[in-house]
């Protein structure tokens, strides 16, 4: 029980659509462990970005309840909410989502100074992490518009992490990037998982889920399967695809 | 039909912001509409009204005393006139009343009595109050709240006379609008108590036959002939003329309305230039958030005209919406018109005006349909593959201001900032309408503050000294002697000796103020250059000024008695009074003219803490000139007016030239005739003949002028915050829209709806303090020639009005604060949206 970050009991949310009741996660059981780099997989309208977002406080289960630790933030209002992510969570998107009236340090000041007032130790965090990431010192003060689509996500990975947030959520970080910026973002992300932060992630591609040491799969908002591979490592990845397909195949994909 | 279909869609698109746009639309049209109506009505209107009730087009009154049947004879034989009529009314001076306070005259006439000039017409009658009680009071009163069964108190040598409102009448004199006297109707029971009491007038007045071209020279002729004879005791105050033209009537009944009617375009076109700056931005903002649409519709194969059509169609739509809809207002507000309008004395009737909605209409039209087409005009220049790459607008290659880890100030202010910076066009254009709402808030607090509250501009524009009093010698009293034993009492500061008489500037006849010492005067003055000096100095109005071009260092011929002489222009001053008709020249200056003038009036000044009412008792006590004053409207021997003039006369020269011979102040004395003693007492009693209070006099007047202005204000203000806050909220709902994702990554970052909300209104107000500082900037330029243009057309061509710069700032904080917290309240709509709503809608 110690490294559970997250556990669901029941989980619900439906959506009214004109009149018409649409149950998209249903009764969910869940726990999200520290350390694990989870990935929600299934086909387009199951569920799983519903769920990242539930889990994760950016919107409010319709029935049931969500547990940071002992506290339900189901229950919560909006405010308080925000106040959890705050302190807890980082969002990369697959619309990326800078702030585009800022420079790639203000994007990421942005969120850091949120948390810590302290503007030198923030501001020395951010140069560090961009770094680290593959950004040089001339791309700071550049605003979104003039970076490619790998720099701007590897940006807002930036963005997400610099408040050392417990579970990075990340909602087809990929999905608007070539092959190659792809690549750069995941090794970023899996270079994290590796220091530790948790990472949950939202999928459809087999090559980005194998990043994951644990898939969850979800049909018609339930999780039909879970299977536990071990940690992603390039030069071993063959069986551990192999493994994922035959649990792919057996779930129906 | 294509374009007409999309329009339609774009405005069910945005609902709540077309209905704003109509809302102000119809606001502007109807301001314009009814400032054009009154300008273009109320000539006919005055002319309708004074046919209707058949007012009198000369009115000439004195105390019985002093009639003479002269007077009657010169207006009934005159040749010009079509009807004429003599009548005896009930004349109380100095009378207050319960209702506003100030002294004015009282004509009390009895409406038993038959007339045909100005007939009694009755409105609103309750018929049910005793006619011991009745009175028909003027409806100009009616702007002071009172209705028909009111109480009605005139106060008269400390005796009150009570009375009940029976009903109102229309009258174009004596309404007290700018006259400073009162009309009444009573019946005859009461009339015939009151009129042995009371002290008695005789008013002549006629009408003219039809050609009209120079309906006043009877009045000018009156005059000359009549009231510049020094034995022709007229009963108004030095100020007014004993005879009303018919162009001093309708100027004392129409100036107002002009006022009203310059106020209100002012006000529409500043309505109008906000509404052409929040249309275009709109239009602009809807091009950019769009484009990908207007790239598919190009692609598709829409002309850009036929896209650019639709958005003009849109606007045009909603432009006839707010137009017929802001006429049919205007015609609505007609009833409150109406009563701002009851100061004029007469009740307004409008009639159906299709030229002047037609005016508005189209100019209106025209002016939102070239904004729209100026607005959309980027559209002309855009390749679709550009609009369905979204090439427009909403790239940012700004600098990096305020850079988050240097500079000072909270999180959430310098997100503000800089969320300012990046939208510098639309905030500028917000800045703009602050400026605009800060420039019309601020005009009509000063224009409050000094016609209605403090009425020193007021008083400043009349164009006379107004000193604490002002006394009117008699005859025979040296002035400067009676002066300077004046100024030696113990609560007097100083004295002034000042007189008015006519003179022909250019054959124009002008009021001239005469004095020997301008120089102490301490409300008369002058805009430009200096008062007059010397013998050959002279100090006009702008009016006169403009009217002759003749300016500073200039000579002027003025003639007086036969002779003329030029004098040097030293400065230009202003008056309300005659038209702007008005001169100041040295009494050195005018003895060139007129060389037997005397001044007979000195203006007197208390000291402070002194008060005025037990000074002016204490004089009349000294100086008995209660008993005198009004003792002139009683005619002691009835029908012997002219024996009793004449022996007055006799007995005023008789006594001068006592004192002079035997050199003393004064003679006691007793007056016989006919073996009867008419007149005893101390010739001390001699030497006022009234005493006057302009400030009090100017104030009755003035009260229900200020009553207008307060009214008028109070709609600017109300109106201004009403169209500042639709345009706050239209833009708010546009920016949440526009920022729905940036916000639901802030909220995903976890910024709190508390956070947002401070940002967003944040930058409105720091916005605002920017436009209401060039606001009140514009004020200070520029508030001094609003008032010009506004008031030019009661004679006033420089108008300076004091400007409290702790209430400038006052307002201008006032409109911040107003607009920050109606951002947060607005704002808070992003509370109800969730992050995730915010990303993936």
């Amino acid at each position: 029980m110690d490294n559970i970050i997250i556990r669901t009991n029941k989980l619900c949310k439906s959506f009214s659509n004109g009149g018409i009741q649409q149950h998209v996660l249903k009764n969910l059981n869940i726990e999200i462990k520290q350390g694990d780099f989870t990935v929600l997989m299934g086909s387009s309208g199951s569920g799983k970005s519903t769920l990242l977002y539930a889990l994760s406080g950016m919107d409010t289960p319709t029935v049931g309840d969500v547990y940071w630790g002992e506290e339900n933030i189901a229950k919560l209002n909006g405010d308080k909410l925000a106040l959890i992510r705050r302190e807890n969570c980082g969002f990369v998107f697959q619309s990326i989502y800078l702030l585009d009236n800022m420079n790639v340090l203000d994007n990421v000041l942005t969120s850091g100074l949120l948390v810590n007032k302290d503007k030198k130790s923030v501001y020395q965090k951010a140069v560090n992490l961009l770094k680290s990431v593959g950004l040089s010192e001339n791309d700071f003060l550049k605003l979104p518009n003039q970076l490619s689509g790998g720099e701007k996500q590897r940006v807002a990975i930036v963005r997400a992490i610099i408040n050392n947030p417990k579970i990075l959520f990340a909602d087809e970080p990929t999905g608007a990037l070539n092959s190659a910026a792809s690549i750069q973002v995941l090794d970023n992300m899996t270079m994290l998982n590796e220091n530790g932060q948790s990472i949950v992630m939202v999928t459809h591609d087999i090559k980005t889920a194998l990043r994951g040491n644990r898939i969850l799969y979800i049909k018609d908002g339930s999780i039909c399967g879970e299977i536990e591979l071990q940690p992603f490592s390039k030069a071993e990845n063959t069986v551990r695809q192999q493994k994922l397909q035959q649990f792919l195949s057996e779930m129906g994909w | 039909m294509v374009i007409s279909r999309l329009a339609f869609i774009n405005m069910k698109k945005k609902k709540s912001a077309s209905a704003g746009f109509a809302v102000f639309i119809l606001l502007a049209t109807a301001f314009m509409n009814i400032g054009l109506m009154l300008i273009n009505d109320s000539e006919n209107f005055y002319n309708r009204k004074e046919a209707e009730i058949n007012a009198p087009h000369f009115v000439a009154s004195c105390s019985v005393n002093s009639y003479k049947s002269d007077f009657e004879e010169f207006v009934f034989n005159d040749e010009r006139i079509a009807l004429a009529e003599k009548e005896e009314v009930i004349f109380m001076p100095n009378t207050k009343n319960n209702i506003n306070e100030s002294k004015q005259g009282a004509f009390i006439f009895n409406y038993n009595a038959e007339r045909t000039i100005a007939p009694f017409i009755p409105i609103e009658e309750d018929k049910s109050i005793p006619d011991d009680l009745a009175i028909f009071v003027p409806i100009s009163l009616k702007g002071n709240n009172i209705a028909v069964g009111d109480d009605y108190v005139l106060t008269y040598k400390n005796t009150d006379y009570k009375f009940k409102i029976a009903g109102f009448f229309e009258t174009t004199y004596y309404s007290s609008a700018f006259s400073g006297y009162f009309k009444y109707f009573i019946p005859n029971e009461r009339y015939e108590k009151l009129y042995s009491e009371i002290g008695r007038a005789i008013i002549i007045s006629a009408r003219f036959k039809g050609n009209r071209s120079n309906i006043d020279s009877i009045s000018e002729e009156f005059s000359k002939k009549f009231v510049d004879t020094t034995d022709f005791n007229f009963i108004s105050s030095e100020i007014m003329q004993p005879c009303l033209s018919a162009s001093s009537m309708k100027y004392g009944c129409m100036s107002l309305i002009n006022t009203i009617a310059v106020i209100l375009i002012a006000f529409s076109l500043v309505i109008c230039i906000i509404v052409i700056i929040v249309i275009y931005n709109h239009i602009v903002e809807s091009i950019d958030q769009s484009i990908q649409n207007i790239g598919v519709l190009q692609a598709i194969g829409y002309t850009t005209k036929q896209i650019m059509g639709s958005m003009i169609f849109e606007y045009l739509i909603l432009s006839i919406i707010g137009v017929i809809a802001g006429i049919f207002a205007s015609y609505a507000f007609i009833p409150f018109l109406i009563k701002l309008l009851y100061s004029t004395s007469l009740i307004w009737k409008s009639s159906l005006h299709i030229n002047v909605d037609l005016i508005c209409l189209t100019a209106i039209l025209l002016l939102i349909v070239l904004t729209s087409i100026f607005a959309c005009a980027r559209i002309l220049k855009l390749p679709p593959v550009k609009a369905l790459n979204q090439n427009i607008g909403t790239h940012n290659f700004t600098k990096n201001f305020i850079p988050l880890h240097k500079s000072v100030g909270t999180l959430n202010f310098k997100i503000a900032l800089k969320n300012l910076f990046s939208n510098v066009k639309s905030n500028i254009s917000f800045a703009t309408i602050i400026t605009g709402a800060t420039f019309a808030i601020g005009i009509t607090i000063i224009m409050f503050m000094n016609f209605a509250y403090d009425k020193t501009a007021l008083y400043n524009m009349v164009g006379f000294e107004l000193s604490d009093m002002q006394i009117v010698v008699t005859d025979n009293t040296d002035t400067e002697k009676f002066a300077q034993k004046l100024a030696e009492m113990d609560e007097v500061r100083k004295t002034n000796l000042s007189d008015v008489t006519n003179v022909k500037i250019e054959d124009i006849d002008i009021s001239v103020i005469v004095s020997d010492n301008f120089g102490s005067m301490e409300v008369l003055s002058v805009y430009e250059g200096a008062l007059p000096k010397y013998d050959n100095e002279i100090a006009i109005t702008g009016v006169i000024s403009q009217r002759f071009n003749k300016n500073i260092g200039d000579s002027v011929r003025v003639t007086a008695e036969g002779r003329t002489k030029e004098y040097f222009v030293t400065g230009i001053y202003q008056s309300s009074n005659a038209e702007g008709l008005m001169a100041l020249i040295p009494y050195d200056g005018i003895k060139q003219l007129r060389p037997q003038y005397e001044m007979k009036q000195i203006d007197l000044y208390l000291k402070d803490g002194i008060d005025k009412d037990a000074f002016k008792e204490n004089l009349q006590t000294i100086y008995k000139i209660a008993a005198k004053d009004d003792d002139d409207f009683k005619n002691e021997i009835p029908n012997e007016n002219q024996k009793y003039s004449q022996a007055k006369q006799t007995s005023d020269e008789k006594i001068a030239k006592l004192l002079s011979d035997y050199g003393v102040d004064s003679v006691s004395y007793s007056v016989m005739l006919d073996g009867k003693i008419i007149m005893s007492g101390d010739s001390s009693a001699y030497k006022i003949s009234k005493i006057e209070d302009l400030k009090d006099y100017l104030n009755g007047q003035l009260n229900s002028y200020a009553q207008t202005m307060s009214g008028m204000v109070a709609s600017i203000l109300a109106v201004t915050l009403l169209i500042t806050g639709g345009i706050l909220s239209i833009t708010i709902k546009s920016i949440i829209k526009n920022k729905r994702k940036e916000y639901g990554i802030y909220k995903a970052m976890g910024y709190t709806t508390k956070d947002l909300v401070k940002q967003l209104s944040l930058s409105f107000a720091i916005t605002s303090i920017i436009g209401a500082a060039a606001g009140t900037v514009l004020i200070m330029l520029f508030s001094d020639s609003i008032f010009q243009m506004l008031f030019a057309s009661v004679g006033l061509t420089r108008v300076s009005c004091t400007i409290n710069p702790i209430i400038l700032i006052g307002a201008g904080i006032f409109i911040v604060v107003y607009i920050y917290f109606l951002a947060m309240l607005k704002a808070y709509k992003i509370k109800k949206i969730t992050a995730y709503e915010l990303l993936t809608e």
